[in-house]
């Protein structure tokens, strides 16, 4: 503004001051030969007076158009200087915005990323206890209730299994002692065959020294007829007489003993009889709680067998679905990596601008290769949507944490 | 007795998800948060497998692999690299260094389950 104002005073100054010089010279030759008998030369003095002044002001328009010139080219350049000025002071503002703003992007991004990490991780161990418990209670309920081929010795079909022996032997070991009653009552039925004949020698007994009684008394009657000389053979026959009423005592004796004998074997077969009917109907209804004891317990280890089998089948079921999400969860890797290498660019860029501005300070301002900088960018890529990103394609935002089947290369 | 099975991942999430695969399966995990880590937790002990990442900090699992195979106790032991990465040259830089197989995250647990089952040392 105020090179052009000074420049316009200038172009109107000059004409002014080259038309004065004429004027100069005119009033000149009037005052000192207008008067004087040299009037041709005072006429000569004005012509060339005024062809100086037209020269003057011809000479005062070019330089005025060249002037004009030179100020609009004056005011071109600076234009183009202000504007540089002004694109210069943004491009610092920019890199000054970078400066400060990269290591906070990149700081940012990593906060997410090891957020994000830790809070997946978290996730995935929660999970993992979760298959871990389910694990054990499958296979502490499989145990109990011997789910699979029953061999646990706690299970319930083991417990059942011998418990099944156990009062089967007892109910056998049961039978086999009314069995050897029965055989013992059978032994003592052939005493009673025993007594009958004790009493019919007992009564043989009797029957013989009754006889013997009466071979005794002819004797001592034979003696009488003896007289003297039979008295010592009539001793004889009525010590033999004593001896057989002793002996037909001792008969009636052995015949009452034997009968005592008799009923109390008698008493004995009907009491042991009476009590192997009562072991009988006993052992009969033993065995018939024990079979409906044993069935309820098999239907007891049965639902328990086929609830574990249902725990069982549901844990695998819960396990496969957390397969399934465990496939998913890796989702976190690969957004992992790609963070870090954003964050890593962001680190890299933010050098790079330093770097620059180190070196522009200095006096060099070195030309950044954008293709460079890309292709090494490019070269940190570890995923394919990072590169299809790179490339623009717009398959790019397709996530491939969803994968079908799984690629995987055998060497 | 359980087979013992290694895991090599920068990533605590993924070793989480690989570890409830196969701890599932009845193998026993033990886990190295990279090469470096992976080599000095190792100290000789035997393992079945290993299940290495290939980008990881301070040694990457192509290097780990092939420190791995010069170690003569574990010259022997197969290596399933699991990646993101999907590359072909990074998968014969895989073969190079002595890995079996290439599986590319994410991965499904059965899948991978057989493949484990495929080349677990006896």
């Amino acid at each position: 503004m105020t090179m052009r104002a000074n420049a316009d005073a200038w172009l109107w100054m000059s004409p002014l001051a080259s038309g004065g010089a004429g004027v100069a010279a005119l009033l000149g030759v009037s005052l000192f030969g207008g008067s004087g008998p040299g009037g041709a030369g005072v006429q000569f003095a004005l012509a060339v007076a005024g062809f100086a002044t037209l020269c003057a002001w011809a000479s005062a328009v070019r330089q005025r158009a060249a002037l004009e010139q030179l100020t609009r080219q004056a005011e071109d350049l600076l234009g183009q200087a202000r504007q540089t000025l002004r694109q210069q002071s943004g491009v610092a503002g920019l890199e000054q915005v970078c400066d400060k703003a990269a290591p906070i992007w990149a700081k940012q991004i990593e906060t997410a990323r090891s957020q994000t990490e830790e809070g997946v991780t978290g996730v995935a161990a929660r999970f993992a206890a979760i298959v871990e418990r389910l694990q054990a209670s499958a296979a502490a309920s499989q145990r109990a209730a011997g789910g699979g081929d029953g061999t646990e010795d706690g299970c319930a079909v083991a417990v059942l299994s011998r418990s099944e022996a156990d009062l089967v032997a007892v109910n056998r070991s049961m039978d086999a002692a009314r069995h050897e009653r029965a055989a013992m009552v059978q032994d003592v039925r052939k005493l009673i065959a025993y007594t009958a004949d004790l009493k019919k020698m007992a009564a043989d007994v009797e029957e013989i020294a009754s006889q013997t009684n009466l071979l005794a008394l002819n004797a001592a009657i034979e003696a009488a007829r003896a007289g003297e000389t039979g008295r010592g053979f009539a001793v004889v026959a009525d010590e033999v007489r004593k001896l057989s009423n002793l002996s037909s005592d001792t008969g009636r004796k052995m015949a009452e003993k034997a009968g005592v004998i008799n009923q109390a074997i008698s008493a004995v077969i009907a009491g042991t009889e009476k009590f192997g009917e009562e072991d009988a109907r006993q052992a009969a209804e033993a065995e018939q709680t024990i079979h409906r004891v044993l069935d309820n317990f098999r239907e007891v280890a049965g639902r328990l067998s086929e609830s574990s089998g249902m725990l069982r089948r549901e844990s695998e079921g819960i396990r496969a679905e957390i397969s399934e999400m465990l496939v998913y969860l890796q989702f976190q890797d690969r957004v992992s990596q790609i963070l870090a290498h954003v964050r890593d660019n962001l680190d890299g860029l933010h050098a790079r601008l330093r770097q620059y501005a180190a070196e522009r300070s200095g006096g060099s301002a070195p030309e950044i290769d954008a293709g460079a900088w890309l292709d090494e960018m490019a070269l940190g890529y570890t995923t394919a949507e990072q590169r299809r990103n790179h490339r623009d394609d717009k398959a790019g935002a397709a996530s491939p944490a969803t994968p079908g089947a799984m690629e995987i290369t055998f060497f | 007795m359980a087979k013992t099975i290694m895991i090599v991942d920068d990533s605590a999430s993924l070793r989480q998800v690989v570890g409830i695969a196969l701890r599932g399966a009845g193998y026993d995990v033990i886990e190295g948060c990279d090469g470096k880590d992976a080599l000095a937790k190792l100290n000789g002990q035997k393992v079945h497998l290993v299940i290495s990442d290939v980008n990881m900090p301070n040694m990457d699992g192509i290097t780990f692999v092939k420190n791995l195979k010069q170690m003569p106790a574990y010259k022997f032991t197969p290596v399933i690299m699991l990646t993101t990465e999907s590359q072909e040259g990074k998968k014969q830089e895989g073969q190079a260094a002595g890995a079996k197989a290439w599986v590319v995250k994410p991965f499904q647990p059965a899948q991978m389950l057989a493949a484990v089952s495929k080349l677990v040392m006896p």
